[in-house]
């Protein structure tokens, strides 16, 4: 009785969640599976429809053998003229494999096809993969859908081997490295700063949380026009005596003006995090350490930081995970190659190089440096539990 | 009960009575004004094909090439779409495009109408993939104030690149005598720029692939052609590029007179008038060197292999390069990609430059054995980037595009 009600609340409940649980299942599990996949596949995404090409079989013939039926050409002629594969590659217009040519060879019912043309019963629009299972012997299953061609590791070595990924890498490396530890610094200070019983604090926290929800699009705008070399930067420089620097387009300066920017959009969104653990730290703490005589300084580095060990490990995790992955910043302001980081290059090779699997090879080894980097940082830092 | 399957029944029999076949158009937004124009077309062809085909139209926003490979991997690609010069050899070579000869035959078109250039754009291994929607090409923009200014003739179709670089550097100046330049002769692209180094490597007589597929950036001819390019701005110092002067892109930089001159497309003409309507300008022919040449950029009309209403898409097809241009042309002011719509054009003062370029413009097309050149592109720009600011030699750049540009392409 009580077993079985148990399973009704259980099946309830996951009816009630199945919507999530299909959303995330169809968006993030199942892709995650396919990508491992096509990592190690010569996956293209035109190839996809490959099979379900549309065609006339009638017109098809007609135009391969240059005849009508209503001409009534012989059955033998036709016959001694036609040749599957050649059919199949110029008048249907699709490629096939060695194999596939020496399958079609062997298994296409010729006689079939010519006499379904004699009896003018092909006057329709076939789908290729629909014809072949109409007209193949045996074998026609080779047609129902696309699989990529299974390459093994030779994804993983190419990009062992490529430049371009070695330099997305460490860039991307470079800037995670650079920017977590400001940012959380930052957020720090920031949420110290709006912690404060001062008047008019709403406004700081709004406006410090202000550039993390603005779109990527418009900051990245706004930061073209700052940087550009007429910009407000370089205009502020030229009061120092700095000539005008061409922030984004020089190789040097591009990566390191794209941080700063970052920095500037994360550090509001994780400052709301520390707010929320300096609400925690108990007053008594404060009020003891005051007591003691530690000033605002002292009180900081030896109660503020430790009590928001927690947050600091949660930010700096978060930070790495998202600094490694930085993508809409670099992908509207980088222009050169030598500055693009790991996810850009991914995007290169997945929608404008024609290599799906060779992009998801890269993801790949993406995920397993986050992994790693992640296990790590959780041992080195463990959470404290109270 | 019986009232409701009565009307469903009629409604069953007035929808079999006319079977109207859905033909999806699909497309890239670049303006308002050419959706409007678009839509017009689309309206009259339903019109004159009421009860037969009926034509959507169903713009594609944001990343066009991205979104355009999802759905046709997807299968739900519409039925006639745009693809540009310069990515579409991939689409052809991977066989998702129907070669349109046999529909042309049978549906009637005739080709001759169509500049050769442009038809040759969508030709891949012997067939036609698709037809010309209209097309752009490179021109002399010049700020007629400017050259006053400095007491200089206009430019004319029969300028060289002497003529460039001597009327270039008169118009280089410093205005306010902070030892600054204020105004230069020309803006020219830093980055991205290989598309419009081309024109100048042809003019030189150079090349930028073998027949082999192989890269020819350095033969002589080619170098000579991308050195002079890269030296308008390093050596003669007469050209800047438009972030230098606190512009977006060339038009930008043109508008606000902050250069005399820039080699761009008529996408200019629209900008200016509705920007800069106070900036006297003309346009001529590019300068010439060995040779002339310009790029032509063009986009096309093409049908998935797919698609499950080809003849239809076709007609429709056939509408949007007839009827359609017809419309373009009157409304938009685009230039069309046939000859009996471009005869009054061609004496046009500002559209008779772009027209006369189609005659030998070369298309913004680099085959490749992959039928991808966007990485090798990519890393051509940044080499001429690189150049361009000084932080790499020429030597360099094009010694390190020759070792690497069968990797780029394969």
């Amino acid at each position: 009785m009580f077993k079985k009600r148990k399973l009704r609340e259980a099946i309830a409940g996951y009816f009630l969640a199945s919507p999530i649980i299909v959303a995330i299942l169809v968006f993030t599990i199942i892709p995650i599976f396919q990508a491992a996949y096509y990592s190690f596949t010569d996956y293209d995404a035109l190839f996809q429809q490959k099979y379900r090409v549309r065609f006339n079989a009638l017109e098809a013939l007609e135009n391969y053998f240059f005849v009508s039926p209503d001409e009534n050409p012989s059955e033998e002629e036709l016959l001694s003229l036609f040749d599957p594969v050649d059919f199949i590659e110029l008048a249907v217009g699709v490629d096939l494999n060695a194999e596939q040519k020496k399958l079609v060879k062997r298994e296409f019912n010729a006689e079939k096809l010519i006499e379904d043309f004699l009896n003018r019963r092909l006057d329709k629009t076939f789908v290729f993969s629909d014809f072949m299972k109409d007209y193949m012997k045996k074998g026609a299953s080779v047609f129902a859908k696309y699989v990529p061609d299974f390459v093994g590791l030779a994804n993983f070595f190419e990009a062992f081997k490529d430049r371009m990924f070695w330099i997305s890498l460490k860039n991307a490396a470079v800037f995670s490295l650079v920017v977590t530890p400001i940012q959380t610094l930052l957020a720090i200070v920031l949420a110290v700063a709006a912690n404060q019983r001062i008047r008019g604090v709403k406004f700081f926290k709004v406006s410090f949380f202000l550039p993390s929800i603005t779109s990527a699009a418009a900051i990245s705008m706004i930061f073209m026009l700052i940087y550009s070399k007429p910009g407000l930067l370089n205009r502020l420089l030229d009061y120092l005596g700095v000539g005008p620097i061409d922030w984004l387009g020089n190789v040097k300066t591009a990566l390191p003006s794209i941080m700063a920017m970052n920095i500037w959009t994360t550090a509001g969104y994780f400052m709301v995090t520390f707010l929320a653990g300096l609400q925690d730290i108990p007053t008594s703490i404060i009020e003891a350490s005051m007591i003691d005589g530690a000033n605002a300084w002292v009180r900081f580095w030896k109660i503020t930081i430790p009590m928001l060990r927690n947050q600091i490990i949660f930010v700096v995790t978060m930070g790495i995970i998202g600094t490694l992955q930085v993508f809409d910043q670099i992908y509207f302001l980088i222009r050169n190659q030598e500055n693009i980081t790991i996810s850009m290059y991914i995007y290169q090779n997945a929608f404008n190089y024609g290599k799906m699997g060779y992009a998801s090879a890269i993801a790949m080894l993406l995920f397993l440096i986050i992994f790693s980097v992640t296990l790590v940082q959780r041992r080195v830092m463990r959470e404290e539990r109270f | 009960m019986r009232k409701l399957s009565l009307v469903l029944v009629v409604l069953l029999v007035v929808v079999m009575s006319f079977p109207e076949v859905v033909v999806r158009l699909g497309g890239w937004v670049s303006s308002p004004s050419e959706t409007q124009a678009l839509e017009e077309v689309v309206k009259t062809f339903n019109e004159e094909y009421a009860g037969k085909i009926k034509l959507v139209y169903e713009p594609i926003p944001g990343d066009y090439k991205v979104k355009l490979t999802a759905m046709l991997s997807a299968g739900t690609a519409p039925d006639i779409f745009y693809l540009d010069t310069s990515w579409a050899e991939e689409f052809f070579r991977k066989g998702v495009i129907q070669p349109l000869d046999l529909l042309i035959r049978k549906h009637g078109l005739d080709l001759s109408d169509f500049y050769p250039s442009l038809l040759d754009a969508f030709k891949y291994d012997g067939r036609i993939y698709g037809l010309p929607k209209d097309f752009s090409t490179l021109a002399l923009f010049y700020n007629k104030r400017m050259f006053d200014e400095v007491g200089l003739e206009y430019p004319n179709e029969n300028w060289t690149w002497v003529d460039l670089v001597y009327a270039a550097s008169k118009l280089t100046r410093d205005l306010d005598g902070d030892g600054q330049i204020d105004v230069w002769g020309l803006s020219l692209y830093r980055d991205g720029a290989f598309n419009r180094v081309i024109p100048f490597i042809v003019q030189a007589e150079g090349k930028v692939v073998n027949d082999d597929l192989t890269t020819a950036l350095d033969n002589p001819n080619s170098v000579e052609g991308i050195r002079f390019y890269l030296d308008l701005h390093r050596k003669y110092k007469v050209a800047a590029a438009p972030q230098d002067v606190g512009a977006g892109w060339l038009g930008d930089a043109f508008g606000k007179e902050k250069a005399a001159m820039v080699m761009s497309g008529p996408w200019m003409l629209g900008f200016m008038r509705d920007n800069f309507p106070n900036v006297d300008f003309g346009v001529v022919e590019l300068p010439k060197y060995k040779q002339r040449a310009t790029m032509v950029y063009t986009v096309c009309y093409s049908i998935p292999k797919t698609s499950e209403h080809k003849d239809e898409a076709f007609i429709a097809l056939k509408y949007l390069v007839t009827k359609g241009m017809e419309i373009f042309t009157e409304k938009l002011g685009v230039l069309p990609s046939r000859i009996s719509l471009a005869k009054g054009l061609i004496s046009d003062p500002i559209k008779g430059p772009f027209m006369k370029g189609v005659e030998y413009a070369i298309p913004w097309r680099i085959p490749t054995p992959s039928g991808i050149f966007s990485k090798a592109e990519n890393e051509i720009n940044t080499r001429i980037s690189k150049v361009w600011m000084g932080e790499m030699s020429l030597e360099v750049a094009i010694e390190e595009i020759v070792a690497n540009y069968d990797s780029w392409v394969r």
